[in-house]
């Protein structure tokens, strides 16, 4: 977005999103975010104030599985409809972010089984000119590279190495997320660190 | 990455996931989605989360499942082929009739040549398979070549504003290539013999890690060409102002740099055919290409008449390269850990042992060019959203500086889904744009089927076509019509 987008989104109440803000190292920022209620149910500004709050990990999560701002933008379109439409029944046993997540996961999936299109590394990635703030332990080509190996992955793996390694979910809410028990989570999420380490090079 | 636990998160892996990049939604992202939201609610009338029954919200479990078709007639076939001749045969028959057509001035199949550069690791075993156990970090190279020394800087925008890098280059006729950034400092070394390259990072005040990536990519599609650091001195967009200039002379212009010739293309983008990445859409360039060494000494893309990419080239002298000047420096103790992309070397007679049938091999090229590489790649994962690739054979080709690359690959994995069809594989997993012509090909392997031409800014001068299960590249240094003929030369090579 760009500055003077910002300041339009602002003076429209609509923070711009946090694109340079960390994602959660755990699942407490996700859980303890804004719960629906009556309020916001059937009021679009309250629900996406609501849903502002989760955007920036749901944005993480989205472009590395489907591999484009384009469809990061229309995945995220549908997952905030179809949790509008969804809250007059949200009773609130799940965290709301683990329920958001759980609607982004769905649609990813259904996105790509009816295209058939597999994720895409991004351009930025390619393009990618080294960061002068980033830790000097990590060469600059590993990010492209992590970019990369991470698209390799099998969807699945991919979430599941994203859910518990990135967003820090733990097993068992990874699995409500993905629809699995924790036990599948955790294979998955060795076999996807196994891949990216192959791909990476990285002695295991 | 560190060691993980059976349970929980693995941290090291977590923090390199999060410094991965995260685009920003479209300027109007929540407009729109407002707006769909008013218009739910004007649907539904508003309903209430108090006061309706509670009820378990049903969310689809849907995990992917694997779309499973018969194998066409002509994968079958291809399946089937495996004896030598039989794949010639097959190869021959499923590309579309082995229609050989020699043209005045065909030269026959380009011979391979040496490089003029050696790499003299501690022991000679670096063109075995399992050399990533062998190869020791101090990897002298030596070469007596004459080669361009380069010093260049670039800018680039980010989140965090402009950020600028100068650099030092040299480059050679063979492929070879040293570059040094000096702050953050940053070395990388590649050997055009071997496809490897070795990047080191200077860490603090400590020793600098370096790791090694072997058996790259030859070039584009699966690559850039690695005649020059294309990524931070960005070749392909002077290779496709070279052959604007021939094509449309009218839309560049001609003039010195730095006391060189240069051909020149500054001129806005049209809607759509520049690439948008964040909030930036390019839809302005300014290239100055060097006439004699076909490098760029000036890019500026800009959007919206702000900056979003430049390199400025400061100075380039031809100069003896002396050996230490391309030897990346890392400590003698140290082992760098090593990272094979896949594209293995094969002597161009054994590809069809590998592969299973002849490599497409062009029967003409323009006049200098020679064949300097051949790497197969069993398999690839996919990128973008052309399906995966198995057999990849890539074939590279130098005059100078300049490069092309033909390649074909078997277009879906020997199980699983079949591929649904491809896009362009040049800028198919990228944000640029598609604006190939179809052109028909006459003659040669592919005679009567349309390849797709793209000669446009951003991009390699490329052409691609699908025949079957194969998908051809061809891309590089190359004009339409070259790119043309190239593809309509291409026979199955015949083992000597």
């Amino acid at each position: 977005m760009t500055a003077a987008a910002g300041k339009e989104a602002a003076a429209r109440g609509v923070q711009p999103p946090m694109s340079v803000a960390p994602l959660p190292v755990d699942d407490s920022r996700v859980s303890c975010g804004p719960q629906p209620d009556g309020r916001i149910a059937g009021d679009p500004d309250g629900f996406i104030d609501m849903v502002q709050h989760y955007d920036r990990p749901l944005r993480a999560l989205v472009f590395r599985l489907m591999g484009s701002r384009e469809q990061m933008d229309d995945v995220l379109q549908d997952v905030y409809l179809r949790a509008f439409r969804a809250l007059p029944g949200f009773r609130g046993e799940a965290a709301s972010g683990t329920w958001l997540y759980r609607i982004a996961y769905n649609v990813c999936i259904d996105e790509l089984r009816r295209s058939h299109r597999q994720p895409r590394v991004p351009l930025e990635d390619y393009f990618d000119e080294p960061d002068p703030g980033a830790d000097p332990g990590d060469l600059a080509s590993m990010r492209g590279d992590l970019a990369g190996a991470l698209a390799g992955l099998p969807v699945d793996q991919r979430a599941a190495v994203l859910l518990v390694d990135a967003h820090g979910f733990d097993y068992a809410r990874a699995g409500e997320i993905l629809g699995v028990p924790p036990g599948t989570v955790g294979s998955r999420v060795s076999r996807g660190r196994a891949a990216l380490r192959r791909s990476l090079g990285t002695p295991s | 990455m560190t060691e993980p636990t059976d349970v929980g998160p693995d941290r090291d892996l977590g923090r390199r996931l999060r410094s991965l990049p995260v685009p920003d939604h479209g300027d109007e992202f929540f407009d729109r989605l407002r707006g769909r939201l008013a218009a739910e609610s004007a649907f539904t009338g508003a309903p209430s989360y108090r006061g309706r029954s509670a009820r378990v919200i049903e969310l689809s479990a849907a995990r992917p499942q694997p779309v499973r078709r018969p194998p066409s007639r002509a994968r079958r076939l291809v399946t089937l082929a495996t004896a030598p001749a039989a794949a010639v045969a097959c190869f021959a028959l499923v590309v579309g009739g082995a229609v050989v057509v020699h043209r005045p001035g065909d030269r026959g199949t380009p011979r391979p040549i040496e490089s003029g550069t050696r790499w003299s690791a501690d022991n000679r075993t670096v063109d075995r398979p399992d050399r990533a156990d062998r190869l020791t970090a101090a990897a002298p190279y030596e070469s007596t070549e004459r080669g361009l020394a380069i010093a260049f800087t670039t800018r680039a925008s980010s989140r965090a504003g402009l950020v600028q890098s100068s650099y030092q280059a040299t480059v050679t006729p063979s492929g070879d290539y040293r570059l040094l950034r000096t702050a953050p400092r940053l070395e990388a070394a590649y050997s055009a013999e071997h496809r490897t390259r070795r990047l080191a990072r200077a860490a603090g005040a400590g020793t600098a890690p370096v790791v090694e990536q072997q058996d790259l990519p030859l070039g584009p599609p699966d690559g850039p060409a690695l005649s020059t650091p294309d990524r931070q001195l960005s070749r392909d967009l002077a290779a496709a102002v070279r052959a604007i200039a021939v094509e449309q002379p009218g839309r560049v212009s001609r003039g010195e740099l730095m006391g060189r010739p240069v051909v020149t293309l500054d001129e806005p983008l049209e809607p759509g055919a520049g690439f948008t990445e964040g909030s930036q859409t390019v839809d302005r360039v300014r290239i100055v290409v060097d006439e004699q060494t076909g490098l760029p000494l000036e890019v500026r893309l800009t959007s919206a008449g702000a900056l979003f990419r430049e390199i400025t080239v400061q100075s380039i002298d031809e100069t003896p390269v002396a050996p230490a000047s391309l030897t990346p420096t890392a400590p003698d103790e140290v082992r760098p850990p090593a990272t094979s992309l896949g594209h293995r070397p094969v002597p161009i007679d054994d590809v069809q042992s590998v592969t299973g049938r002849a490599p497409a091999v062009p029967r003409w090229a323009p006049d200098g060019f020679q064949l300097t590489g051949v790497t197969v790649a069993g398999s690839l994962p996919t990128t973008g959203s052309n399906p995966a690739s198995r057999d990849v054979v890539t074939l590279a080709y130098r005059r100078g500086y300049d490069t092309f690359t033909v390649t074909t690959r078997l277009t879906a994995p020997a199980t699983g889904p079949a591929g649904d069809g491809w896009r362009n594989p040049l800028v198919d997993g990228t944000y640029l744009p598609d604006r190939t012509d179809p052109t028909p090909l006459v003659g040669g392997l592919l005679d009567g089927r349309t390849a797709h031409v793209g000669i446009y800014p951003l991009v390699w001068p490329h052409l691609w076509v699908e025949a079957e299960d194969l998908v051809v590249t061809v891309a590089g240094d190359l004009t339409r019509g070259e790119l043309v003929r190239v593809a309509e030369s291409l026979t199955p090579h015949t083992t000597r």
